[in-house]
């Protein structure tokens, strides 16, 4: 996790200081464009950004997005729609590279009791998992439950809770 | 004297000799002791000693054995109280606190019953702690005491710790101890996710929890005081320690050491595990029942989460529970079961209630009304259960089984994640 930050933090100054650099280039003094050396300097696997409907990575050198999976009120089967996002995130996340580990982390809402919660979480990462191994994954992929530990949205609503009832994805080296 | 004094002990044991310990004797009409509680007035360390006059308010309050009068007589410590004004008010007991601090920072509260009716000096007692900051447990050993010398039923679990995990953040949550109303409350474990505290020895010096600041979710036993630290076992996806039997020799826990949420049996002097349950789906929340020969625990086996049981060494399981379709925890003491159930089977539904069962009979008893009341802990005597309520605001609260009552402590501040007593 540390090792995804400081990446994150070193393609962004990367990038920042090269749009500075572009914005007071004088025309006469083009140089090739920087963008495709440090694309190519991002390792496989790192994480460039967080959306709100998942994360994304660079994944066979692309920009990749591994999106969350959601589930229905205390169920950890998936649903069609969210059984597609898992195996569409298969397709992608099978290219990553074998060395990788992809840690898929299950969440739920705060209603419940403190253990369920926890075993729900589970489930539904194991859902997500027995997805991904039918689907080509081959690299090592581990479950953790955070329970309602990690929410991503705080209100009392149901839209909210629903945001919280997720499956995550992090790939680690 | 002797022989008044004398006469009111028979009294007070014979109304608290009612109380058998069957758990579902509602006593109604009982006349209690009436106590007066008060600050002498010479008393120089009045800040602490008004918070101490609560507490101690409130111990007596839920301790069941006496009612509190609300008086305004004074005295000064050595004096004896206003008899008269005292009796007339019907008061048949009279605290006087008063308490001192020396150079130490040594903080000591003194206290003085009287006897109005014999109008004698019943007991002295004097109750010193290092730290001030944790007066309310000197208001918890002076009821102790005054309830003791009555020979009134125990009430020694006011003096022992709960310890709770409270979130800190998203992915944070420290372990706190505090005592049982959460007015004193001291972090023992910071940083990262920690989780499930089980207090692991009778004599709360240790405690198992799970910590995620290892590669996997990770049951890590904890001396507080010298913070020496053994890892006990750790599991992909999730771990927790549900139960740990009276002698601290054997654990219940949850592990999925294959992806797969099960109860486990753990020897702590064999470190030896045996699963007992092999569901395929959610079987957690273990508790020791019947003299650890069976559990009780949680499962989804039927589509829902549900209370059921299994005898430890056998495969057959049981049902447990009838009421309602969402019951998912479940705490236990000997033979009797306290778990929570939703009343409504969607999220919108928000009321959880904590009914109260026997591994021996099919009784059923509801303990709370509205609200949503979870994480039910019974105390070490089986007597009383802590539990939190959310209500608009949260609580800690207590239920006196054998006196049908309960009461509430606001708690300000963080969401807690799990409690133990």
């Amino acid at each position: 996790m540390k090792k995804l930050g400081l990446y994150s933090v070193l393609v962004s100054a990367l990038l920042f200081t090269t749009g500075c650099s572009e914005k007071n280039a004088d025309v006469n003094d083009v140089v090739a464009p920087s963008t495709a050396p440090v694309e190519a300097a991002i390792q496989d696997g790192t994480l460039l950004e967080r959306a709100g409907n998942g994360n994304y990575y660079m994944i066979n050198g692309q920009r990749v997005l591994i999106e969350h999976v959601y589930f229905d009120f205390d169920k950890y089967n998936l649903t069609p729609a969210n059984k597609d996002k898992a195996v569409s995130n298969s397709s992608k996340l099978s290219q990553v590279s074998s060395d990788t580990t992809i840690k898929v982390f299950g969440n739920t809402d705060e209603w419940g009791s403190d253990e369920y919660n926890y075993a729900l979480g589970l489930k539904r990462a194991n859902s997500v998992k027995d997805v991904l191994v039918a689907n080509g994954v081959t690299t090592n992929v581990t479950m953790v439950s955070l329970g309602e530990s990690n929410p991503v949205c705080t209100e009392k609503t149901k839209e909210c809770w629903a945001q919280n009832r997720r499956v995550e994805h992090e790939l680690e080296k | 004297m002797k022989k008044i004094f004398l006469l009111i002990s028979i009294f007070i044991s014979s109304v608290f000799a009612e109380v058998d310990g069957h758990l579902d004797i509602v006593k109604k009409g009982m006349v209690l002791p009436k106590i007066g509680i008060s600050i002498a007035s010479d008393s120089l360390e009045r800040d602490t000693l008004s918070k101490i006059k609560k507490a101690l308010t409130d111990d007596f309050n839920v301790s069941g054995h006496f009612e509190v009068a609300n008086i305004s007589s004074v005295s000064a410590y050595d004096s004896l109280p206003d008899i008269l004004g005292l009796s007339n008010q019907g008061v048949n007991l009279f605290v006087n606190l008063s308490a001192k601090k020396d150079t130490n920072g040594n903080y000591t509260l003194m206290t003085k019953l009287y006897d109005i009716n014999s109008r004698a000096l019943v007991l002295e007692k004097n109750y010193t702690t290092s730290l001030e900051e944790r007066f309310v447990f000197l208001a918890h050993k002076a009821a102790i005491s005054i309830n003791d010398h009555f020979k009134a039923p125990s009430i020694s679990w006011m003096d022992r710790f709960v310890v709770f995990s409270v979130y800190e953040a998203s992915g944070k949550a420290d372990i706190m101890i505090g005592d049982y109303t959460l007015t004193y409350k001291k972090r023992v474990v910071s940083g990262g996710l920690n989780i499930f505290p089980k207090w692991a020895d009778k004599e709360q010096k240790t405690i198992y929890y799970t910590s995620y600041n290892y590669k996997k979710p990770t049951l890590v036993k904890l001396n507080i005081y010298n913070r020496s630290k053994d890892v006990i076992m750790d599991s992909d996806g999730m771990l927790a320690c549900s139960d740990v039997n009276a002698d601290g020799t054997k654990l219940l826990i949850t592990a999925s050491p294959t992806g797969q949420p099960d109860i486990f049996l753990y020897d702590t002097r064999t470190r030896a595990k045996k699963q007992i349950t092999t569901y395929s789906g959610i079987d957690v929340g273990g508790q020791f029942v019947e003299n650890d020969s069976k559990i009780v625990f949680v499962s989804d086996r039927l589509g829902n989460p549900n209370i059921f049981a299994q005898t430890i060494g056998s495969s057959g399981v049981e049902r447990l529970v009838f009421h309602s379709n969402n019951n998912s925890s479940v705490t236990s003491s000997g033979n009797n079961v306290i778990f929570s159930s939703k009343d409504a089977s969607n999220e919108l539904g928000k009321s959880f209630n904590l009914y109260l069962i026997s591994t021996k009979s099919d009784s059923l008893k509801r303990l709370t009304s509205s609200g949503i009341n979870q994480f039910p802990k019974f105390s070490t005597d089986g007597q009383s259960v802590l539990f939190l309520k959310t209500d608009g605001t949260s609580s800690i609260g207590i239920i006196r089984l054998e006196h049908n009552k309960s009461f509430l402590f606001p708690l300000t501040g963080k969401r807690i994640q799990s409690i133990d007593w």
